[in-house]
């Protein structure tokens, strides 16, 4: 008879090293690689990483500003 | 052919000076990207803008070296200056020029492949990128020079305003920025209430740290869709985050020394001004360098004669202050620069030829040191016989003003300390200074103790 309890007491397997988000992005990143043939300059993995997981966040930012900024632009010239 | 020592990094080409003048060889990968920058319209929008140096393609040189497809002259920046001699809102304009210059890039398909402050020099007080063969096409892909730009601009910035604003003249010995790491040690708690600092300086070396191991294939990792409105978004975001740094408020310590210059009798500092004047005048074309320059007044003076003036103080905010002026003038003529005397740049970098010291720089072809050698003599402990030499080496002329010893200002750096030096005499200087100039001309300055020589090298 099997015990029922055994595979609960056993450790639970530990967390990927950048959580399984990262993990992941790394993976997804990885498959779309074109690599640099001509770099001279080590862009440095994490900076390429940062970039991505940022990007979508300030892309917004930067958006909704040059939208604005339209926005304004156009009301002034109505002004004029 | 004498190649730059520089300039081996990269193999889209070179600089080599020939007869004197300098060149850049456009080999192998970069004539694809030099006439993409030419076709796209990108080199003519950023040279005609003064962003850019410009520069005329020499064609069917017989001295062309091996291997270069295209030899083009740029056209040459009067003095070179390196990012620890500039003062905070030079570092700062750098930036935001490297920065400008990407956004053009990116606008018309191309990309800075590198970002490097020394890609940066100044015309006068005119910030000019220097390098035709930083750019690339434009791909779907993160920047690879995003971490270069954060340890040679952003992270300097954010600890010359929330730190020391001197700290970055330890980019002397930090030819490749601060890195990440160091910068993110030193800041202060608060600056991770800035979101921009947060995002490109912590979480940037947070991401750093976590792909340290830097595998073959994660090492390319992250180069996948990555499109131009993110690529403008980054350097928007970059651009906002480094116009808002400040130099905290602060006095100088020669600052207002022109102004408090209640040692001088209108007169004195009439006739001091007069001899300047006079002096550098006929002297067109040559290379001004002003030690000691305080706010550059007396640049001013040899500028307006049509020399190139580099004035070099020790005292960042006075540099800060002249720069900051020279600025608003739009002066292309005068160039601020800190330098501690005692202490010049050095020869730095591979080889110890990459960046040169300040002597390497010169000689200028006329040299002011005015109320200066009495702060060498006494703050710096340099005897006459050890200064003159050395002054001398740096300019073909000078003028020299002799400060003596019962000067306010020579008792005021004195201060209680004994008083040791034995050749502060009148007699003794001159005698040290004729042994390397031929003294043109003589002034004493009324009122005061002190005198005014126009000096030639012997």
């Amino acid at each position: 008879m099997t015990e029922p309890t055994a595979t609960a007491a056993q450790p639970r397997p530990r967390r990927l090293a950048g959580g399984p988000g990262w993990a992941a992005l790394v993976l997804l990143t990885s498959l779309l690689v074109s690599s640099e043939a001509y770099a001279y300059l080590d862009p440095g993995t994490g900076s390429l990483v940062i970039q991505v997981v940022t990007g979508s966040v300030l892309a917004v930012a930067y958006t909704v500003k040059v939208y604005w900024r339209n926005i304004r632009r156009f009301f002034r010239r109505g002004q004029d | 052919m004498e190649r730059h020592p520089a300039s081996f990094r990269d193999d889209a080409g070179f600089l080599f000076r020939h007869e004197g003048t300098l060149y850049r060889a456009v080999c192998g990968p970069g004539r694809e990207d030099y006439d993409l920058l030419i076709r796209s319209g990108l080199y003519d929008e950023l040279s005609s803008g003064g962003l850019l140096v410009p520069h005329d393609v020499v064609a069917g040189a017989p001295f062309a070296p091996a291997g270069a497809s295209l030899l083009l002259a740029p056209r040459p920046i009067p003095f070179i200056s390196y990012p620890y001699e500039w003062s905070f809102g030079q570092l700062k304009d750098a930036a935001l020029l490297t920065l400008e210059v990407q956004r053009r890039a990116l606008a018309r398909g191309m990309s800075l492949k590198d970002a490097s402050f020394f890609n940066v020099q100044f015309a006068g007080s005119r910030p000019v990128f220097i390098d035709t063969l930083s750019f690339q096409a434009r791909r779907d892909a993160p920047w690879v020079a995003y971490r270069q730009f954060c340890e040679h601009f952003l992270g300097p910035l954010a600890l010359m305003a929330m730190t020391l604003p001197g700290i970055h003249r330890y980019l002397a010995a930090r030819l490749d920025g601060f890195p990440l790491e160091e910068i993110v040690r030193l800041l202060p708690v608060r600056a991770r209430l800035r979101p921009g600092l947060l995002m490109h300086l912590h979480l940037h070396r947070a991401a750093q740290r976590r792909h340290a191991s830097g595998d073959g294939a994660s090492s390319r990792a992250a180069t996948g869709s990555f499109g131009l409105t993110r690529q403008l978004a980054l350097v928007d975001s970059l651009s906002s985050t480094v116009e808002r740094l400040r130099l905290p408020p602060g006095r100088t310590q020669w600052g207002d020394y022109a102004a408090e210059a209640s040692h001088y009798s209108p007169d004195a500092a009439e006739t001091k001004r007069r001899f300047v004047q006079e002096e550098t005048r006929g002297l067109d074309g040559e290379t001004l360098w002003d030690l000691g320059g305080n706010t550059g007044d007396f640049s001013r003076i040899g500028a307006a004669n049509g020399l190139y003036a580099v004035c070099f103080d020790q005292d960042h905010l006075c540099v800060q202050r002249n720069y900051a002026r020279a600025r608003a003038e739009s002066d292309q003529r005068l160039l601020p620069l800190l330098l501690d005397l005692a202490n010049p740049s050095p020869a730095a970098g591979w080889a110890h030829r990459e960046r040169e010291s300040l002597a390497q720089r010169g000689p200028a072809g006329m040299l002011l040191a005015l109320a200066l050698v009495h702060h060498l003599r006494v703050t710096a402990n340099v005897p006459f016989e050890e200064m003159i030499p050395f002054l001398a080496a740096m300019g073909r002329r000078a003028i020299v003003e002799f400060v003596p010893r019962d000067d306010p200002m020579t008792r005021r750096i004195l201060g209680g300390r004994d008083d040791p030096f034995h050749d502060f005499e009148p007699r003794r200087f001159e005698e040290i200074l004729e042994r390397r100039y031929v003294v043109k001309a003589r002034q004493p300055l009324p009122g005061t103790g002190r005198t005014l020589y126009a000096l030639e090298r012997r």
